[in-house]
């Protein structure tokens, strides 16, 4: 019940400000087109390099997203109020990592469109198993990434530490993530890449347990 | 307070140390026999492998003064975490380091995505992350508390990683130490002789380290 209430304190105050997704989909799509003039190559070559571009596209946007996470927190000391009141840490946690799972994946939906626009990904048939992957994947992104994010914004280089955490912290999910696909894309066997679909698993559980045992550590004053 | 080297204790095991380390380098310049096709870059192994045993180390006693840190609040652990990933830092950047010199000869290039390595690397710039938050964390009790969480986090993520990159550069298979201990039980003993002169290095570090933490500390308090 906690949980749910907290959740919806989240998406309601997004709802009314709607500041992450829309700073989330705008840089998406500027960095999904400085891509598509970067590599002006063609359509066949970009195949190989999709897989990675659309991984590091959703990477520099979580960081953005992650960003704000917690700066409207910190807007009118609200992080403070949160904390005063009776709930379990763990569920503040679990909260912010559903609501940012929940931004990020309405970014990638309103983003996608525009890597088969401009980037030739075909997304088609490939849609069932792709949704998979990135539901996964965000889960992952979110859990670390509000861990980190609860802890970086509160220190003087938040900024900075934020992304110089999370990406070694992530490099497991983003080769896992690329790699599957590209597997997706290539129409390969799906036992060909069960592998990376375990590691991003075991990330997801194990950090999602982590973040939940010591997420009232990071947000004690 | 008085300075690390006036206790007999530690001037004694800094001594000792270095009468070792010295011995230690004797055997493996003249001593070790040479391994056939890889001359004298095999000598590295003596190097290499203690350096990353000393960093395993030196990251394990990360992880479990961070836990102690955060269930029993003592800052003395914190110093205890803060000693071990400094010293285990720096064998990690040798490890970076005397990877490649003898990737070089051996491979033909100094840096290959072989997975240790790569994992190594990964380790590293976490760590350098580990050092900022102490250093931007804002008040000691916050920032030592992040560490902790980020020690713990690291440590963690360490095996992940070390799977995803075996698993994502699978053509590079071999090692320093790999299939060297079959060729001649000498290699073994100087090789274990090494190791036991490594950690007493490390050793060293650490109480040095926890020595300065302390008076640290004890100006903090004053």
């Amino acid at each position: 019940m906690q949980l749910l209430t907290l959740i919806k304190k989240e998406l309601r105050q997004e709802m009314r400000s709607k500041e992450s997704i829309v700073s989330m989909t705008v840089f998406g799509v500027t960095v999904i087109l400085l891509f598509a003039f970067a590599f002006n190559a063609a359509p066949a070559e970009f195949q190989r390099f999709l897989p990675g571009l659309i991984w590091m596209t959703y990477l520099f946007v979580s960081i953005l997203g992650l960003l704000r996470s917690f700066a409207s927190e910190k807007e009118m000391d609200a992080f403070a109020a949160l904390l005063s009141s009776p709930i379990d840490r763990g569920n503040i946690f679990l909260a912010k990592l559903i609501s940012f799972w929940i931004f990020i994946m309405g970014t990638q939906l309103l983003t996608m469109p525009l890597f088969s626009a401009f980037l030739n990904l075909k997304l088609g048939l490939n849609l069932p198993l792709l949704s998979g992957v990135f539901i996964l994947t965000d889960w992952s992104i979110a859990a670390i990434g509000v861990m980190i994010s609860g802890m970086g914004l509160r220190t003087r280089m938040g900024e900075v530490l934020v992304p110089v955490l999370l990406f070694p912290l992530l490099s497991p999910v983003l080769i896992g993530a690329t790699k599957v696909t590209a597997g997706i894309l290539k129409s390969e066997a799906l036992a060909d890449f069960n592998f990376w679909v375990m590691i991003i698993l075991t990330f997801a559980v194990i950090f999602t347990l982590v973040g939940y045992l010591t997420f009232g550590s990071i947000s004690e004053e | 307070m008085k300075s690390y080297l006036s206790y007999d204790k530690n001037k004694l095991l800094a001594i000792g140390t270095f009468i070792i380390v010295l011995v230690n380098l004797y055997l493996i310049i003249y001593v070790a026999p040479m391994v056939p096709e890889q001359e004298w870059a095999q000598r590295i192994f003596y190097y290499h492998v203690p350096l990353a045993w000393n960093s395993f180390l030196g990251y394990l006693g990360v992880l479990i003064c961070s836990i102690l840190y955060l269930v029993k609040r003592d800052p003395k652990w914190d110093i205890w975490a803060l000693s071990m990933a400094e010293s285990g830092t720096v064998f990690a950047f040798l490890i970076l380091i005397t990877g490649p010199i003898w990737a070089k000869p051996i491979w033909g290039s100094p840096w290959t995505w072989e997975p240790r390595l790569t994992t190594t690397l990964i380790l590293f710039l976490l760590y350098i992350g580990y050092f900022m938050i102490r250093e931007f964390g804002g008040p000691y009790e916050r920032s030592s508390r992040y560490a902790a969480v980020l020690g713990i986090l690291a440590f963690v993520d360490v095996p992940i990683i070390y799977f995803a990159v075996n698993f994502w550069a699978p053509g590079v298979q071999s090692h320093p130490q790999r299939g060297i201990g079959g060729h001649d039980p000498n290699i073994k003993y100087i090789f274990f002789f090494s190791l036991f002169s490594f950690t007493l290095i490390l050793i060293n570090m650490i109480r040095y380290r926890l020595h300065a933490g302390r008076l640290e500390q004890k100006r903090l308090e004053a």
